[in-house]
């Protein structure tokens, strides 16, 4: 476990060394201030539901940026060789990345409580939709990281890791239409992988334990394919 | 003890053989060189032992470990110095150093203290707070060597350390690497230098086309390679008009003419001095010197490998891949 955090700690201080971070957090920002005053300003609404459910949107899109460097990056410079020869498994390894995405992600949402303080100074908004919209989107957004973690494993280019993790997360995106085309057995199944679906419930309030194992099922699956990517390297 | 062992580790990336079933034993404190041109199959030697590549074949054991399946474990008692950088170019030297450190679990104060201290001894201090991508070839290749032993590792691996780098630096590493082996550290290094492998190293194995074809303490090879006695006269004059009289007085001696004024004088056993110095002086020609050639470990690695080490060595036609 001291192997998590010595990887986490390192990675999270070189993360907020690069200006990725910041023109993530900023963009990241700056939509759901948009979308925030669009919505819950413009129509008068206490109920931050439709800013929520554009930020999944937004993270979907993000996601893949805070993460195209974890391993591309050290694949280019030959840092991958220090950290397959030190003695910290290859799960701790990635584990240690992992982590430390997802408290960027964490860190950029907190920022996003600004926001409710000012419903709440004007408003008396239902803080249970709120609460479990926050916690999917963070949940949603991990998975998202997970994907962007396994493509940074699969090239030493930032910027093909990042399109391969935008290509992956919008075809389970879009995969909702798919499905109603497809119809049947087979639509049905292609329907529970939609990312999108998987979020609505959050959104509505409502904490389901299947869309619960849903993300947190699809993080473990791609956090898996990384440590078996990464292990395969040893083959070559 | 042997603290590593390994039986016929073979490399085939491909349909390539790069490392074709080697076998060696390194004794614990011992410093072993593998000694090869370019492509020889070093760094992927390296690459198995330190857990970097998986061998095709073979067994790997470490300090009583098996290197292959348990090889995390095994890490943890390795140095390893890369031929390239494995640093992090946008962290400075010292944190560079300190991350390095706690990989290997070693807490905080003492990680601090000893990268500290190492970057005073590779007299890095002054770069210690600049990011690495600003060190020069040099200095990285000293950083990289320090991150290597950081955490006093029971075996240092370093491919090629001295490449690359002004003497100084090179002779400082040298030093290092005497001091580290003094202190009891197993060293196995690569490299194409022969200086290097007869400073630093206990035993050496020359390595050719994925293939040991040699190995033995330097002495030994010293030995194997100079059966002959050779010995160099320095003359008054060249013996060209009387070497044929020359030759047929010491039947059993082998003479040649080098340059102007010096002859070589070749012969299976010791030779006796006072016949030929006796035969000259009658002959008018007065012997200034004579001297033992020494066969150095340059000799024995052409012999033995057909190649000059440390040039680039041409290929024979129709053996381009
Ligand atoms: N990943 C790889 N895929 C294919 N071939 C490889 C790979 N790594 C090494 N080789 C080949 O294996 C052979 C041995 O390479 P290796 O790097 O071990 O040589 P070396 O002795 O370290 O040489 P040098 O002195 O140049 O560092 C070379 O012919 C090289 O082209
Ligand atoms: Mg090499």
């Amino acid at each position: 476990m001291k192997g998590v955090m010595v990887i986490m700690r390192r990675e999270l201080a070189s993360y907020f060394l690069s200006p990725i971070a910041y023109a993530v957090t900023a963009v990241f920002i700056l939509l759901y201030g948009l979308f925030f005053s669009g919505i819950v300003l413009g129509f008068g609404v206490a109920n931050l539901e439709y800013t929520f459910s554009n930020m999944v949107v937004v993270l979907l899109f993000m996601a893949p940026l805070m993460t195209m460097r974890t391993l591309a990056e050290e694949k280019k410079t030959g840092v991958d060789e220090l950290l397959m020869t030190a003695p910290i498994s290859t799960g701790h390894f990635v584990f240690g990345k992992f982590f430390a995405v997802c408290v960027a992600l964490l860190s950029m949402m907190a920022l996003t409580v600004i926001h409710f303080l000012i419903v709440r100074h004007y408003a008396a908004p239902d803080w249970g939709p709120i609460v479990t919209s926050l916690f999917g989107l963070f949940l949603a957004g991990v998975s998202f990281l997970a994907v962007g973690i396994f493509t940074s494993s699969l090239t030493d280019n930032q910027i093909i890791s990042a399109l391969f993790s935008f290509g992956i997360l919008l075809f389970f995106w879009l995969v909702d239409w798919m499905a109603e085309a497809v119809g049947g057995k087979t639509g049905e199944l292609l329907g529970n992988l939609s990312l999108i679906k998987h979020y609505e419930d959050f959104n509505k309030g409502i904490l389901d334990s299947s869309h619960i194992i849903f993300y947190l099922t699809m993080t473990a699956i791609f956090l898996f394919l990384t440590v078996r990517q990464l292990e395969s390297r040893r083959w070559k | 003890m042997n603290i590593i062992s390994v039986k016929n580790l073979k490399k085939v990336y491909g349909d390539f053989t790069a490392v074709d079933g080697i076998s060696f034993d390194i004794a614990q404190g011992e410093a072993f060189g593998f000694l090869g041109p370019n492509g020889a199959g070093k760094t992927s030697t390296i690459n198995m032992l330190t857990g970097l590549s998986r061998p095709t074949a073979g067994t790997i054991r470490i300090d009583g470990i098996d290197g292959i399946k348990k090889i995390k474990k095994a890490q943890s008692i390795m140095g390893i110095v890369p031929d390239e950088s494995n640093l992090y170019d946008e962290m400075n030297g010292f944190d560079n150093l300190t991350f390095c450190a706690a990989l290997y679990g070693m807490g905080k104060a003492e990680r601090q203290k000893r990268a500290a201290e190492l970057l005073e001894e590779f007299n890095l201090k002054e770069a210690g707070d600049r990011p690495f991508k600003a060190y020069s070839k040099g200095m990285r290749r000293k950083l990289t060597i320090a991150a290597g032993i950081i955490h006093r590792p029971k075996i240092l691996f370093l491919d090629e350390p001295t490449t690359g780098i002004d003497v100084e630096s090179a002779r400082q590493i040298r030093r290092l690497l005497s001091d580290l082996k003094r202190q009891g550290v197993t060293i196995f290094l690569t490299t194409h230098y022969i200086e290097d492998a007869q400073r630093i190293c206990d035993r050496i194995a020359f390595i050719v086309k994925g293939r040991i074809v040699k190995s033995g303490t330097v002495d030994e090879l010293l030995r194997n390679a100079g059966q002959e006695q050779v010995i160099r006269l320095t003359l008054s004059q060249g013996i060209k008009g009387i070497k044929n009289q020359f030759q047929q007085a010491f039947p059993a001696l082998r003479i040649e003419a080098q340059s102007e004024n010096d002859c070589l004088i070749t012969a299976p056993e010791r030779i006796a001095l006072a016949p030929i110095l006796q035969y000259l002086d009658s002959k008018g020609i007065s012997v200034f010197e004579a001297k033992e050639a020494r066969p150095t470990l340059e000799d024995v690695f052409v012999k033995v490998t057909g190649i000059e080490a440390g040039k680039p060595h041409k290929e024979k036609a129709g053996e381009h891949r």
